[in-house]
């Protein structure tokens, strides 16, 4: 083991990890949408999504529309929701849609989510600016991965620790 | 040369782009699949009714909001959408409509999920809409709504794809005949 052979190796690394960080973000350019994969955390859609599940989402300009499976963040809250579409009215305005959704596992509309928080009380509706993607396709149970890693992070001390073994001892 | 971790190496970056390989075929092979889906949504009656909806709620936390009740009957035949890449359908009425303040409105009436090919026929008399009729405005009044049947398939991998039946002729709404308890 010498330097220029640690060196070697820690650029190699680099190249896949910036390689693979800067594919990611032109895939979220190109359907605009800022994370355009996410793992499913609740079982609010089953038996469509499972925990663990990883949906491909897009942002198309073209209006909501019914049946759509959308991810939507609600104003002061951190965790996006993944649920379906069940009302639909639009606007003349371009653009603005009022939507309501349901989790295809809840018994409820989602106006209780909505209204969970005081700043948002008397919300009805979510509109296309809290939706931050849609979901075009599906590839199950590898997000466990990131669930695992979350849950217990000496796995993902580990995977780094292995990582950087093989910056010092790959010849 | 070939030593254990080369041959380790290979084998894994191997069977993994071979898994990614199928799946990604599995995934197109879904978008080529011939079906003929057939359904068809009909109102057998409406009635409109006024009542509150829930008075936390602000936006209808006044009694006299319309709300329609509809008895439905639904008949689908979706078992060619069956195949091996499909893990359920998401199958749901929907009533469209357009008001002078919304050009275009959709709400779902009645949903169903349906896994197995041997249940995918429909065949549906006397159904209560699931989910409540109402309009932002309150007002069912010179409102024609028809109705379509829309499904949703879910695969096991890949895209989500989405069809409707054609829609129904338009019905009208009738005046409000009673208060919704």
């Amino acid at each position: 083991m010498n330097l220029r052979q640690v060196l070697t190796n820690s650029l190699n690394v680099l190249m896949m990890l910036f390689g693979v960080f800067m594919s990611y973000k032109a895939w979220g350019l190109y359907t605009n949408c800022e994370s355009p994969l996410v793992v499913v955390l609740s079982e609010s859609m089953e038996p469509a999504f499972a925990r663990g599940d990883i949906l491909f989402l897009s942002n198309p300009k073209k209006a909501v529309d019914i049946g759509e499976i959308c991810v939507f963040k609600i104003p002061g809250r951190d965790i996006p929701i993944v649920h379906r579409v069940i009302d639909r009215h639009d606007s003349p305005e371009t653009g603005n849609q009022m939507l309501l959704t349901k989790g295809d596992n809840n018994n409820v509309d989602d106006r209780g989510i909505y209204q969970e928080l005081y700043i948002n009380r008397g919300k009805m509706w979510i509109e296309p600016k809290d939706v931050v993607g849609r979901v075009q396709g599906f590839l199950p149970y590898l997000g466990m991965f990131t669930i695992f890693m979350t849950d217990y992070p000496l796995l993902k001390y580990a995977l780094l620790g292995g990582v950087g073994l093989v910056v010092f001892l790959y010849e | 040369m070939n030593s254990l971790q080369n041959r380790a190496n290979a084998v894994m970056a191997f069977s993994i782009s071979a898994i990614f390989c199928l799946l990604g075929a599995i995934a197109f092979s879904a978008l080529i699949i011939p079906s003929n889906p057939s359904g068809a949504v009909a109102l057998d009656s409406i009635k409109v009714v006024t009542g509150r909806y829930d008075r936390n709620w602000v936006d209808y936390k006044t009694r006299n909001n319309e709300f329609a009740n509809t008895v439905m009957r639904i008949d689908a035949d979706l078992s060619s959408l069956f195949h091996w890449n499909t893990k359920q359908l998401f199958v749901y009425a929907v009533a469209e409509y357009s008001t002078p303040t919304h050009p275009k409105n959709q709400i779902v009436l009645w949903d169903t999920i349906i896994k197995r090919k041997s249940v995918a026929v429909i065949s549906k008399r006397g159904l209560n809409n699931k989910y409540s009729l109402i309009d932002v405005n309150k007002k069912w009044t010179d409102i024609n709504a028809n109705v379509s049947l829309h499904w949703n398939i879910v695969p096991y991998v890949g895209f989500m794809t989405y069809g409707h039946s054609k829609a129904s002729e338009g019905y009208a709404f009738p005046l409000p005949s009673g208060i919704q308890t």
